[in-house]
């Protein structure tokens, strides 16, 4: 779910505001005098419905990491590191989590820099802007399921509308889904497509959080389109461009509905990625205990990757 | 307050709509339980016994077989649930559904998962109610029985809807390529010959999904290999005549390219179209392929080698999983409703699945219908020579199907050779097997 | 002569951005064509159908399936999940943002830190609670685990932080109880942002796939995406009817964010996301 990935970046940086542009974690404020109860009240909701489905799984699967289960029958055996050690000697697990970085690098940047593209020239034209960007949301609320199959049809090699769209400006295309070469590919346009929409929306109000009056004032300086743009929006877009970066990240890491409808994971795993090996372990080869190591993986990768950017960021990023 | 409006609106609607929809559900339930049993009958006049069937055809066919059997009593009522994704979606419903002990009544299980289906889930013997009825099981063909026996000779299942691997061909296609639709290619032989004539045009000759491991089995077997070696201990995925079988598929492929790369499902649709001339999969793509081909479609016998023909049966066990007495006897009764003649005539001509009785063969209905449509006939001649879908022993069996598809895709793709293929596929089986 | 060039300028952006649309609507414009073509002429032909038109798709989309009752599911699982997710929200963030106690800020990394945990890695179990609550097939086992949503909680404490908390103590001053405060402060104060956040998460709802396809067995009760996977004859997917129930289902999602549009861009560029 999107909504979940959103949040991460954001949270991250209203940390990052709350406490005067540092990260330091200050788990005790100053002033703890203040009643601890009404806000335990009003959170209550929230941390019950935490503890129960997200605090109690997330334990359930790390102990299950370490079992060997097939789900059906009750007895959960112990092996110890042996899902782990299992996992590391497996080549599918490699290509796995291969594809899932790749996935993350083919789809990102292109996406980005077509949300920001089409976010400057609409919000640069005079008239019709609401319309241009009601069109490029459309694959954003169109539903996954649909989708991956209008896709899966598209994609076909004899009568599919991509091949003979390439074909018409001369490109033989490969038959995107049967190949291992473009099977990644395959589905990581449809990604791109499905998510270049929301980049944009995304791009469009920061680009409207930014102060007019500073682009008049650099026009006084004398500095051109390009000059604005380099040093003005980029800058001031970096905010934005980070909460877009790792809410990107960790939603193409779950990446899972496209890979299962369109291709399953193959051929021969070029298009498998951890999520959906994931499902197969758990689903297919009745070894719950190695999903579930691969899962509590997933977590550290995701969340390394967050941290990452964030520090990085504290070099990069400017607020107002 | 505007905003307090503007939210109770579709709040309002949402409940409304929710609201309608559920009184329409109301009335269409009980329209089944109405017709109750008569007066008669002992006090205790309860409400019918409720089961789940599991399938994975839907459509008009399940709707009509369940709303039949619910009207021609009234002890039990069926609900059908269509499941997605196949025999594999079945599996993983089961598994989920037994996490949480909801096992369903009645399942279409997937020959390829009869072993799970005995030893993970703890399919119900059907011996005791056949017993204890004297339930007649000569009518069944015996090949067709056994399919659903596990090692111990239980029967644990009954068959549903049986296939076996055709060769499915376009008979215009044939003619326009100087061939003669009257005398298909009938061995492994001469097939890649034939698949380079029907080549050309914007049209590929054959399309054999190899990947598929039931066809690779039926491919390799035919050709004189075996799944598994005598031994027991090893598989016998790089033998000879695996790679051989795997080779001359590649090499339509890659050398002679008659052959297209294709997802499993893809290739009826592609048969259907007319992009292949010929296909080689289960006869229950019948139902998928005849009604939308816009040419004479023939079928022919599974292609033999060196005079042999080994095939695999697929198709399904109709298997009981409920553990409540009442529901178990509720279940055999819908079973045995699913598993009789006309019932196997109905499966049979809208699937393309073969009939599980002699007496269903003989019905003159069947007959007239195999008559008017002589594509379904190329399976029956192949009953003798079927064998089981192989179940791979031990908690790694499906994973060595996927390691065999791979494997296989890899040889497809020209990533390997086909021998390097194959002994890979051997290594990393055994290496599960023997875990 | 620069009007001319802006002219030019404007003209040319126009062609550009309309190409580009044109292109990006491609599926959409083929699931439409497909929607509108009998089962025979499903796979023959280009993009744009020119045969005849067929209407049979939507009739049958309409008339074999419960498409209203399919639809009214949608609706009551993004409404109520909505709801109840901007309820658990504001609670959350009004204490977050306006009191001040110990292990405020490591509960609030902990809130962050649920977003980043994939949906796999808790499915499975949450599958098993749910089974245990008694609620699979229910429209609570689909609602309920996804109620506390950081997204939510993170956008409105953000939107919240904003608001002077002079206004907030004033209010407790003239004798306003914590939950007034958070009421005639908070909420109202934040319209937009409730507003923005509402229709978003709405049409997240809405268009939930994974856990609903889990949870709910009974076909009387699913959502519109899954429900789409329906139409099959025997053995065959009905690709006129799948279609037209597919752009069917899409439409009141597109018609709301149609709506909604300004409101989305506005709240987001309120709450500060600069």
């Amino acid at each position: 779910m999107r909504t979940r990935d959103r949040s991460a970046c954001l949270l991250l940086r209203a940390f990052y505001y709350g406490h005067g542009g540092d990260f330091r974690l200050r788990l005790w404020t100053r002033k703890s005098r203040g009643k601890l109860l009404v806000p335990l009240l009003f959170l209550a909701p929230a941390l019950a419905l935490y503890a129960v489905f997200f605090v109690y799984p997330f334990v359930f699967t790390f102990l299950l990491s370490f079992q060997q289960w097939d789900m059906i029958n009750p007895e959960k055996t112990f092996v110890g590191w042996d899902n782990y050690s299992q996992l590391m000697k497996d080549d599918v697990f490699w290509m796995s989590l291969r594809n899932t970085f790749l996935y993350m690098l083919m789809t990102m940047p292109i996406s980005i820099a077509i949300g920001l593209g089409l976010a400057l020239l609409i919000e640069s034209l005079r008239g019709g802007r609401a319309f241009y960007r009601f069109i490029f949301y459309l694959p954003v609320v169109s539903s996954i399921a649909v989708i991956a199959i209008i896709w899966t049809l598209m994609y076909d090699d004899q009568h599919g509308i991509v091949n003979e769209l390439l074909a018409a400006i001369g490109i033989d295309g490969p038959n995107w889904l049967s190949q291992t070469s473009s099977s990644l590919w395959a589905v990581a346009i449809v990604g791109i497509w499905k998510s270049f929409g929301y980049e944009m929306l995304l791009f469009t109000s920061g680009l409207k959080a930014i102060d007019r009056g500073i682009y008049e004032a650099a026009s006084i300086d004398g500095a051109g389109r390009l000059r604005k743009f380099v040093h003005v929006t980029l800058p001031l877009l970096s905010p934005i461009t980070l909460f877009i970066f790792i809410m990107g990240i960790i939603s193409s890491f779950q990446n899972f509905a496209l890979i299962k409808i369109m291709t399953g994971g193959g051929p021969n795993n070029s298009s498998n990625v951890l999520v959906y090996e994931l499902y197969q372990e758990a689903f297919q080869f009745f070894s719950v205990g190695k999903a579930a190591a691969i899962s509590i993986l997933l977590f550290l990768i995701v969340m390394t990757i967050t941290l990452v950017q964030l520090k990085v960021s504290r070099h990069t990023v400017h607020y107002q | 307050m505007q905003k307090k409006a503007k939210l109770l609106l579709p709040i309002a609607l949402s409940v409304g709509l929710t609201a309608c929809g559920s009184n329409a559900a109301d009335d269409a339930a009980p329209a089944g339980a109405s017709s109750s049993p008569s007066a008669s009958e002992s006090q205790a006049a309860s409400a019918p016994i409720e089961i789940e069937f599991w399938n994975i055809l839907g459509g008009e066919l399940i709707d009509s077989l369940v709303s039949d059997y619910n009207a021609s009593q009234s002890k039990v009522k069926v609900n059908a649930v269509y499941v997605q994704n196949s025999y594999e979606g079945i599996v993983e419903k089961l598994q989920v559904q037994a996490a949480a002990k909801k096992l369903p009544d009645v399942v279409t299980n997937g020959l390829l998962y009869t072993r799970f289906a005995n030893d993970t889930v703890k399919a119900v013997p059907l011996d005791s109610f056949i017993a204890q009825e004297t339930y007649d099981t000569s009518d069944f063909f015996p090949s067709m029985l056994k399919l659903g026996q596990n090692d111990q000779g239980e029967q644990i299942g009954l068959p549903f809807g049986i296939s076996t691997p055709i060769l499915y061909y376009n008979a215009d296609r044939f003619r326009e390529a100087g061939l003669d639709p009257a005398n298909p290619p009938q061995t492994w032989e001469e097939l890649p010959q034939v698949a380079k004539q029907l080549t050309g045009d914007g049209h590929y000759g054959i399309s054999v999904p190899l990947d598929f491991g039931w066809l690779y089995q039926a491919v390799m077997e035919t050709y004189g290999g075996s799944m598994m070696n005598a031994d027991g201990k090893t598989v016998g995925l790089d033998s000879e005549a695996s790679i051989k079988a795997v080779q001359t598929i590649v090499d339509m492929v890659s050398k002679d390219k008659s052959m297209p790369l294709l997802q499993l499902t893809q290739t009826f649709d592609s048969m259907a179209k007319g992009d292949v001339s010929m296909l080689v999969n289960t006869t229950a793509g019948l139902g998928m392929v005849l009604p939308t081909a816009k040419y004479e479609l023939m079928t022919a016998p599974f292609p033999t080698y060196a005079g042999n023909r080994v095939v695999p049966a697929g198709g399904a066990n109709l298997m009981i999983f409920s553990q409540d007495k009442a529901k178990q006897e509720a279940a055999w009764d819908f079973v045995k409703y699913l598993t009789d003649a006309k019932r196997s005539v109905k499966i049979s001509a809208s699937t393309g699945y073969m009939v599980s009785r002699q007496s269903a063969l003989d019905d003159p209905d069947m007959q007239k219908f195999l008559e008017e449509n002589p594509v379904y006939k190329a399976t029956y001649g192949q009953i003798d020579t079927m064998v089981p879908w192989f179940n791979f022993p031990g908690q790694g069996g499906t994973r060595i199907q996927k390691i065999i598809s791979d494997q296989v895709q890899a040889a497809l793709q020209g990533q390997k050779s086909p021998e390097e293929a194959m002994k890979e596929a051997a290594k990393q089986a055994n290496a599960l097997i023997q875990s | 002569m620069v009007r001319y060039w802006r002219q030019a300028e404007e003209t040319g952006k126009h062609l550009l951005l309309a190409a580009l649309a044109l292109l990006s609507l491609v599926p959409i414009i083929w699931m439409l064509s497909i929607s509108l073509r009998s089962e025979e002429y499903v796979f023959s032909g280009h993009l744009v159908w020119t045969g005849p038109i067929d209407w049979d798709g939507y009739v049958r989309a309409l008339v074999d399936i419960p498409f209203f009752r399919w639809f009214g599911n949608s609706l009551r699982i993004g409404v109520l999940q909505t709801a109840g997710q901007l309820f658990v929200g504001v609670c959350a963030a009004f204490a977050f943002a306006y009191y001040r106690f110990p292990g405020r800020d490591a509960l609030f990394l902990f809130v962050l830190m649920t977003m980043m945990i994939p949906l796999q890695v808790t499915l499975v179990p949450t599958y098993l609670i749910v089974n245990q609550m008694d609620a699979l097939n229910t429209f609570t086992g689909v609602i309920v685990p996804h109620l506390a949503s950081g997204y939510v909680i993170f956008l409105l404490r953000q939107s919240f932080l904003g608001i002077p908390r002079e206004l907030a103590e004033a209010a407790t001053i003239d004798g306003c109880g914590p939950i007034r405060t958070m009421w005639t402060v908070y909420v109202r104060l934040s319209g937009t942002m409730l507003w923005t956040l509402g229709v978003i998460t709405f049409l997240a709802n809405f268009n939930e796939f994974n856990w609903p396809l889990l949870v709910l067995t009974d076909p009387g009760k699913m959502p519109l995406p899954l429900a789409f996977q329906y139409f099959r004859s025997e053995t065959q997917m009905d690709w006129g009817a799948t279609m037209a129930v597919a752009g069917l289902s899409m439409l009141p999602v597109l018609l709301l964010y149609l709506f909604a549009q300004r409101h989305i861009i506005d709240g987001f560029a309120q709450s500060g996301l600069k």
